[in-house]
């Protein structure tokens, strides 16, 4: 169906090969999971499959992608476009028109199919969608889940054979990912749809694929099943993090069985071979530190908060909170709950309409608001917006002089110093966006602690992450110099693995507020991978309901 | 003029027939580059759609609008009189620049500015109409089949104002965060503290950009002859209003031609026909309404 012949691909202007001798053969029906680091290779072979690549980029080409046996060369865009739907990441920028009807209806009109044969297929797929109450809505109205369900419909309008996904899902909350992904299950096993897709969240898709493809600096390093990659990435470790985290959890204890790619699979496997997992041997584990007892220092409160925006019901009511000092929070709660604004309240971008804010137990004062970035530092949803200069350096340069009096050695230095703690030296004299998205992220931190904040608050930093990326940011997140950090997350992994504190937020209050084991352990919702299997069963809460050691 | 007091109900005027919304607006566009410098007709006019708008609910967006228009009023509020040497009632005189002649202001050019500055209002209110009422992705499909990428490139910027709106507000609210504001209240300071915060938009932009590019190419735009999903019919009352804007334009010609519409004002003041104006201007009045209100009853209708 899609063949690629020893294909080589490099940008222009780039140095090096984007994709290196690629041979490899797309079946019809398949579910194809592509894995590896970011720039590995990923984005640029979904783009050679369907021709963006070199037609839309540039860049010199060798090699041959065939389509239906036929050179993509001698097929035109339409021809392309006809058998393969190709979605990117981010919602946002796939929708064009104003409304879902409009949006729907616009892959089609571009091949020019005839109106009766639209009408029939908008409806078709209207129906599979479910997008019936939605047609006359706007589509910046929608959610980001429906907004790439919407990209998806109109891609599909089309009727290809193969779809092509880049993390289709790297930009929604796990509800609206797990929405899609279910879709794309749908339309793989019950429509035979041959599906190529890169994609970050090994545990809501790795089952899914009929076969994997590992990508590492442009070539192709593994090609077979799901259960081969997991076996060898026993063998090779660097592989793990491709895994789903049950898969990484269960490898060890697995002996000569298949190791467990679901959590429903592990559970079995626990159950059958009686296994003796001690809770402890989780990564995440150790972080758990801070008692409830040593919490005696108050740095940031909250007492009867209530904010909202202007005409609108409020969306914090009567909020007590408060943060302490050594605290590693990782707030929860779904789209709406009030999580941003619960941020932003506490920054004071959005005012209370009753309530108090204080710091260190005492009422902010007027320096709190004004000089916010010296007590609170507030890393966006996008790093992108803190990078107002040409070269990192610069950037740090800027931020330090701001409002410190300081000589200009004082300032160098302290620049060198921040650069070497988030491991950023030898990209000082780099552009800001020519780092990679992990190293923007560190970059943003970076920014923030130049102004020596006492509190951090980080609105979702691992968004679009891979599980490695996610690793190191825990890392860097643990040595920065903060007296406490609340972490807004949907990530229940990445909670594990640097949080002391859960707090969920439902409604505008805060329902949960606990120990992360206690959190994990008595909740269906939040609760890690590892966590789900080693539970007796969903009903059960307290310690004793967890397996024990047998061994 | 129009009965009906509807706050914010600008998305309704959406149901309309863009051809029929727009050639209203447009017959107003002609109308005050017809009325050349008059100050009645001209006063007249932007008096006529600033109720309109308001009874549309654009009042909040329109003095938005016009505090941005401001700030380019008061600019050619100095600098016109101040280079221009016309006029024969002197305010002020000042020193004799090589090239540029005399410096100086007159009341004739001070009011000439003003009128200007009267126009560009007008064409401001009559922008934010455009913008609220006209269903932009039916007004640019209208076209679709004669210019479609012009079509696709206008729905796109289109649809962009909201949307880098949307991240400029997000990137000032971070920048505020980060200790970062304007160190004065003068213009050098705004301009310096806006061209920072003008960067991450632009890269945010330019990122986005090639993103959808990346999307209409894979959808197919641009690939060859296109269909189109929708018919827009042109409804009878929709008709009628676009003859009416027709015959507006058609009258504003006509008045000019018998001198309707007839002032100077260099070297000092001259109004041949004041009392004619007004009657022309009551007249005007009374045609602009009739085209609003067909398509008010048929709005009704729709909505009924």
């Amino acid at each position: 169906m899609l063949e690629c012949e020893h294909l080589h691909y490099q940008y222009p202007q780039s140095d090096r090969l984007a994709l290196c001798d690629i041979q490899v053969e797309i079946v019809p029906g398949e579910f194809v999971l592509l894995l590896g680091e970011s720039g590995s290779g990923k984005s640029t072979f979904l783009r050679a499959l369907n021709g963006l690549v070199p037609r839309f980029y540039g860049g010199a080409i060798a090699g041959n992608v065939r389509l239906h046996g036929q050179s993509l060369d001698q097929l035109t865009q339409r021809q392309i476009v006809t058998s393969i739907g190709f979605l990117n990441q981010d919602p946002e920028r796939q929708l064009l028109l104003d409304t879902v009807r409009r949006e729907l209806a616009f892959s089609m009109e571009n091949l020019s199919i005839s109106p009766e044969q639209m009408r029939s297929r908008f409806a078709e797929i209207s129906h599979l969608f479910g997008l019936g109450p939605k047609l006359s809505s706007q589509t910046d109205q929608l959610s980001g889940g429906e907004k790439q369900r919407l990209a998806l419909a109109s891609i599909l309008t089309l009727f290809p054979s193969i779809l092509l996904l880049d993390e289709p899902t790297s930009q929604l909350d796990p509800v609206h990912a797990d929405e899609v992904l279910q879709l794309l299950r749908r339309l793989h096993e019950e429509m035979g749809m041959t599906i190529v897709m890169s994609e970050h969240r090994m545990e809501r898709c790795y089952h899914l694929a009929d076969r994997i493809l590992y990508f590492d600096q442009g070539r192709i390093r593994f090609d077979g099943t799901p259960r081969q990659f997991a076996a060898s990435a026993i063998q090779n470790k660097s592989w793990l993090p491709y895994l789903p985290v049950v898969a990484q959890g269960m490898a060890e204890y697995c002996g000569d069985q298949d190791i467990p790619l679901t959590v429903k699979e592990a559970r079995k496997l626990v159950q059958k071979q009686k296994l003796a997992i001690p809770l402890s041997f989780h990564p995440g584990w150790g972080n758990v530190t801070i008692s409830r007892q040593s919490r005696n220092c108050e740095v940031l409160s909250l007492r009867l908060g209530t904010a909202g925006y202007r005409e609108k019901p409020d969306v914090l009511r009567q909020l007590n909170y408060c943060m302490y000092e050594g605290d590693r929070i990782a707030l929860f709660g779904e789209n709406g709950a009030g999580k941003s604004t619960f941020a932003k309240a506490l920054v004071g971008t959005v005012p209370l309409t009753s309530g108090e804010l204080q710091w260190f137990g005492k009422p902010v004062q007027i320096d709190y608001l004004e000089n916010t970035h010296r007590y609170v530092g507030y890393l966006s949803q996008n790093p992108n917006d803190y990078f107002m200069h040409e070269t990192v350096e610069e950037e740090l340069l800027f931020t330090c002089t701001l409002d410190k009096c300081r000589t200009k050695e004082e300032i160098q230095t302290r620049v060198d110093e921040i650069l070497s703690k988030m491991e950023l030296t030898s990209y000082q004299k780099h552009h800001p966006h020519d780092l990679s998205g992990g190293e923007r992220q560190r970059l943003a931190l970076a920014i923030l602690l130049a102004s020596e904040p006492e509190v951090l608050i980080l609105d979702e930093p691992t968004r679009g992450m891979d599980r490695k990326q996610k690793v190191r940011l825990a890392e860097y997140l643990r040595v920065l110099p903060a007296k406490a950090v609340l972490l807004i997350t949907h990530d229940v992994e990445f909670a594990l693995l640097y949080a002391n504190r859960i707090s969920v937020l439902y409604d505008g209050t805060i329902v949960t507020d606990n120990h992360p084991q206690e959190v994990f352990t008595n909740s269906l919702t939040y609760a890690p991978q590892m966590y789900r299997v080693l539970r007796k069963n969903a009903s059960l809460t307290n310690e004793n309901d967890w397996e024990q050691p047998r061994s | 003029m129009m009965s009906s007091r509807s706050a914010g109900n600008s998305s309704v005027w959406k149901s309309v027939h863009p051809v029929a919304v727009s050639s209203i607006l447009l017959a107003h566009v002609v109308t005050a580059f017809l009325f050349d410098y008059h100050p009645l007709l001209q006063l007249g006019q932007l008096l006529f759609l600033i109720l309109w708008a308001l009874q549309e609910g654009l009042g909040k967006t329109m003095w938005i609008t016009f505090r941005f228009g401001m700030l380019f009023s008061i600019l050619f509020m100095i600098v016109n009189p101040l280079f221009a040497s016309h006029g024969g009632t002197f305010l002020w005189r000042g020193p004799i620049v090589s090239i540029l002649g005399r410096l100086d202001f007159t009341l004739e050019e001070m009011a000439y500015s003003f009128i200007g500055v009267i126009r560009l209002h007008t064409i401001l209110v009559l922008s934010v109409m455009f913008q609220r009422f006209i269903d932009h992705d039916r007004f640019f499909f209208l076209f679709a089949k004669i210019a479609p990428r012009f079509v696709m490139t206008s729905v796109m910027a289109i649809r962009l104002f909201p949307l880098l709106s949307r991240e400029f507000a997000r990137i000032k609210e971070v920048s505020r965060l980060r200790g970062i504001r304007p160190k004065g209240g003068e213009l050098i300071h705004r301009v310096r503290y806006y061209s920072l915060l003008l960067r991450p938009l632009l890269f945010s932009s330019l990122e986005g950009a090639w993103l959808t590019a990346e999307a209409l190419y894979a959808r197919g735009f641009g690939s060859g002859k296109r269909s189109s999903y929708h018919e827009v019919p042109l409804f009878p009352r929709e008709l009628m209003s676009c003859m009416m804007s027709l015959v507006i334009v058609g009258i504003v010609i006509w008045g000019k031609r018998f001198d309707f519409a007839s002032f100077s004002f260099y070297p000092t003041f001259n109004w041949s026909d004041p009392l004619g104006d007004l009657l022309f201007l009551t007249g005007l009045f009374v045609l602009w309404m009739l085209p609003i209100y067909g398509l008010r009853e048929r709005r009704q209708d729709l909505h009924a």
